[in-house]
């Protein structure tokens, strides 16, 4: 049915984020996976923006190919129950999967194709294209030596002796130049430049971020010669060590005001080409990456490389290095299974609607049984250095990473069980101070009044818990804005040194002590020095930023908690009205994340924020930056705003239990803080929800092979799609119906979640 | 029937564009009649 019901749908977000890694010529199989992604998330573009033109009254023609046209028709049958919108969001790669995450966020941000890319993998990522110039052995050399590997081959892989085409190939790429890398690193970056280069010939300004969204992508690379950095201890004065991890972060925003904001643009092709040739750079087949051989491509090319200095400074850490250039290689070395960086951007993204949540990974490998030798043998000498330096490093398990999230999910079970065994008595407390003005005051200002009065009440109530309480809470705004400091005085707390610098006999945490004395203030009682709380909390009013980004994402919590209420539920007018709340209230979370960044402040502030780099900084001074910061913070500016908005939100829904609910999230915050806060602070866990985690494999997908696909390119050690274009089409292939079908399932999963409460709705 | 669809569409795109693998397309395609045929 064509549905014409736009504004009768319950509305719905799938956030993505996806974890791509390594696999070597198993990237052509991942290739596949993001080609459906992408087609499934310009479906859900073009569906969106279809049903924006019908609520404007205009008819809009959708222009899509292939696969997009059928995930648009599925997204549509939905309706008129669901509105779903599929957004990927974060995008974190290493290795091989590290080039495909490169590539797909650029198609995303840009609304660009891969087919390009489809084109390179299939027919370029050969050996016989990939390899450098043989002039290894000679030709009667090899006749000799044929036949002997001929018999080696017999244990490199099942299909390996079977086809010719793998058989010539490996035979000839075992004879060719020994001990220097046998694939050129140069030709590798010419084609991903002309593959890019290829996308933008279809770009026409557009992109699939939603308007006030961002993408954002990482790329983990390894920094082969590492980079000094210095940690001080108590004895010795601190120690030195070498970091070789890099996590590179682009990203792009679709601003409502300006428009795109892009890393991933026409502009920024030499650093997506270097970090996607740097993170894939398999040691002992390419050569390590430099920015040396991208000046040398683009030389070629005839291009610039307008932004190479920023690169250089701010993402390869070129500044760091008196001796010479940064040299890297496979990001997976480092990190292998990248999921540590997607889960930190995850985590606080704004979400206007309704959101479902999900972190994707693609394991091209997953474990099989079958893998697991029945009988194994002691390995010999050489197994045993090649397996520990190469392979086990390379296959480490995942379930480290899968075991960090339920980790993460146990935490925030333990912070909502907190929650919810204040909750009782702060109900009390916000229906005492509401007393008074019956359930919601007259006016913005009493409405104000009475979120102070519940600061202070919450203050008293809490007793000697109190004084930890406002401690950790110092204690947390004083390295906040320590870190705000150093920014803004150009001395990076954890930067690298140089090799020799001179032992510094200051430090940030130094800076800190001094921070916390400066916002700690005491009074006399009983004869006794006492921490005086009230002017304390006054103090932390003035800078805690934190504090309210913490209130007004418990708020967004408690609101889409109603999403699901049958009073909600059954109003398409009340869940709108929770969407637009929502949105402001994301609004300003925006402009209080703006306080902690350094662009916000002008030359007095950098000016003042240098000063603290003495070593022994005067209490005074101190007290000086912090006046300061706190003058421009605004931050009873933003409090007024927030409570006109709180105000606003909750007037509109008027009797409904849900007005009742978000006004305990909202004035009850200080109660359920001091409750929270410390439990927050020692488990370090600040989420709220649950993460909740999908896997796209060979192993997962059975519709059309039962018991899943073995990949051909998991063949000659994750090699073998190298060798044979038919293996790499086989593999690219099953990659986009294996995408295919796990995506599907995945939509209707939710879709059936969602069904209940939408179906309620439909008949309201 | 709207992943049958979506493997349709899939497999009509990659058929002109595979060189070596027409016969993995067609068996796909034929897997796919089998199994929707099926009601799946």
């Amino acid at each position: 049915m064509k549905e014409n019901l736009v504004c009768g749908m319950r509305q719905l977000e799938l956030r993505l984020g996806l974890v791509l890694y390594g696999g070597v010529s198993l990237a052509i199989y991942m290739h596949g996976v993001t080609r459906e992604l992408l087609n499934l998330q310009r479906a859900s573009h073009a569906l969106h923006q279809f049903r924006r033109d019908r609520e404007r009254g205009v008819e809009s023609d959708v222009e899509l190919e292939g696969s997009a046209k059928s995930y648009f028709d599925l997204l549509e049958s939905f309706g008129p129950q669901l509105d779903l919108r599929v957004v990927i969001d974060a995008i974190s790669g290493a290795s091989a999967g590290g080039v495909n995450a490169i590539m797909l966020a650029r198609a995303l941000a840009h609304d660009l194709p891969l087919k390009h890319h489809s084109d390179l993998w299939l027919s370029l990522a050969d050996v016989d294209k990939l390899a450098n110039e043989t002039s290894g052995v000679s030709k009667h050399a090899k006749r000799v030596l044929a036949p002997i590997l001929d018999k080696l081959l017999v244990f490199l892989g099942t299909d390996v002796p079977h086809n010719k085409e793998t058989r010539t190939k490996l035979r000839d790429f075992i004879s060719s130049r020994w001990f220097t890398p046998p694939f050129s690193g140069e030709r590798y970056s010419g084609w991903l430049v002309d593959a890019c280069r290829a996308m933008d010939e279809y770009d026409r300004g557009e992109t699939l971020i939603p308007f006030g969204q961002r993408l954002e992508l990482f790329v983990t690379l390894t920094d082969f010669h590492g980079v000094l950095r210095r940690i001080a201890l108590h004895d010795p004065e601190f120690i030195e060590e070498l970091d070789h991890r890099r996590i590179v972060n682009f990203n792009a925003i679709h601003r409502v005001s300006s428009g795109l904001h892009s890393q991933m643009s026409a502009e920024f092709i030499p650093d997506l080409v270097f970090a996607a040739r740097a993170t894939s750079s398999f040691p002992g087949a390419f050569p390590p990456m430099s920015a040396a051989e991208m000046d040398g491509v683009l030389e070629r090319q005839g291009l610039e490389w307008s932004g190479r200095e920023a690169f250089m400074k701010n993402v390869l850490h070129a500044n760091c290095d008196a001796e010479g250039e940064r040299i890297f290689i496979d990001g997976s070395l480092v990190m292998n299974k990248p999921f540590e960086p997607l889960i930190e951007s995850i985590a606080q993204r704004p979400a206007a609607r309704e959101v479902v949540r999900r972190l994707l990974y693609l394991d091209p490998l997953p474990f099989s049984h079958r893998d697991v030798p029945t009988d194994p043998e002691p390995p010999g000498f050489f197994k045993s250095i090649f397996a520990s330096l190469a392979h086990i490093p390379r296959n480490e398990p995942i379930g480290d990473e899968l075991q960090e999230i339920e980790q993460i999910n146990m935490k925030v079970r333990r912070i909502q069980e907190v929650a919810d065994a204040a909750l009782p008595m702060v109900r009390r407390e916000v229906q005492r101070l509401l007393e008074k003005h019956g359930s919601l005051p007259e006016t913005e200002g009493d409405f104000s009044v009475v979120r102070q009065g519940a600061e202070l009440s919450a203050m008293e109530q809490s007793g000697f818990a109190n004084a930890g309480y406002l401690q950790l809470r110092l204690g947390h705004l004083a390295h906040r804005v320590v870190s705000l400091i150093s920014n803004l005085s150009g001395v990076q707390q954890e930067g690298c040194v140089e090799k020799g610098a001179e032992v510094v006999q200051w430090s940030w945490e130094s800076v800190e002590e001094v921070v916390v004395n400066a916002l700690t203030f005491s009074k006399e009682e009983d004869g006794e020095a006492q921490r005086d709380q009230a002017k304390i909390l006054n103090e932390l009013k003035s800078l805690d930023v934190d504090y309210r980004i913490r209130q007004l994402r418990f708020l967004i919590e408690q609101i889409n908690k109603f999403y699901h209420h049958e009073e909600i539920a059954g109003s398409v007018e009340f869940a709108r009205h929770l969407d637009v709340f929502k949105r402001e209230l994301y609004g300003q979370i925006a402009n209080l994340r703006n306080r902690w960044s350094e662009e916000f402040y002008g030359t007095e502030t950098i000016h003042l924020a240098t000063l603290l780099k003495e070593p022994s900084p005067q209490l005074e001074t101190v007290r000086k930056v912090l006046g300061v910061l706190s003058l421009r913070m605004g931050l009873s500016d933003l409090d007024k705003l927030t409570d006109s908005i709180v105000f606003e939100g909750v007037g509109k829904l008027g009797d409904l239990k849900a007005a009742q609910g978000i006004l305990e999230g909202y004035i009850g915050f200080p109660f359920f803080d001091t409750s929270m806060f410390p439990v927050q602070q020692a488990l370090d866990a600040f989420e709220l929800r649950k993460i909740e985690v999908g896997r796209i494999s060979p192993k997962d997908a059975q519709l059309l092979s039962p018991g899943g696909i073995d990949l051909k390119g998991a063949q000659l050690q994750m090699f073998g799609a190298f060798f044979n274009r038919g293996w790499r089409e086989h593999d690219y292939l099953w990659g986009r119906l294996n995408a295919a079908e796990r995506l599907v399932r995945l939509l209707r999963d939710v879709y059936q979640q969602c069904h209940g409460s939408a179906s309620h709705r439909s008949g309201g | 029937m709207n992943l049958r669809a979506i493997f349709l569409d899939i497999l009509e795109e990659e058929e002109g564009h595979l060189e070596d693998h027409a016969e993995l397309v067609q068996a796909c395609r034929d897997k796919v009649d089998e199994v929707f045929s099926k009601g799946c």
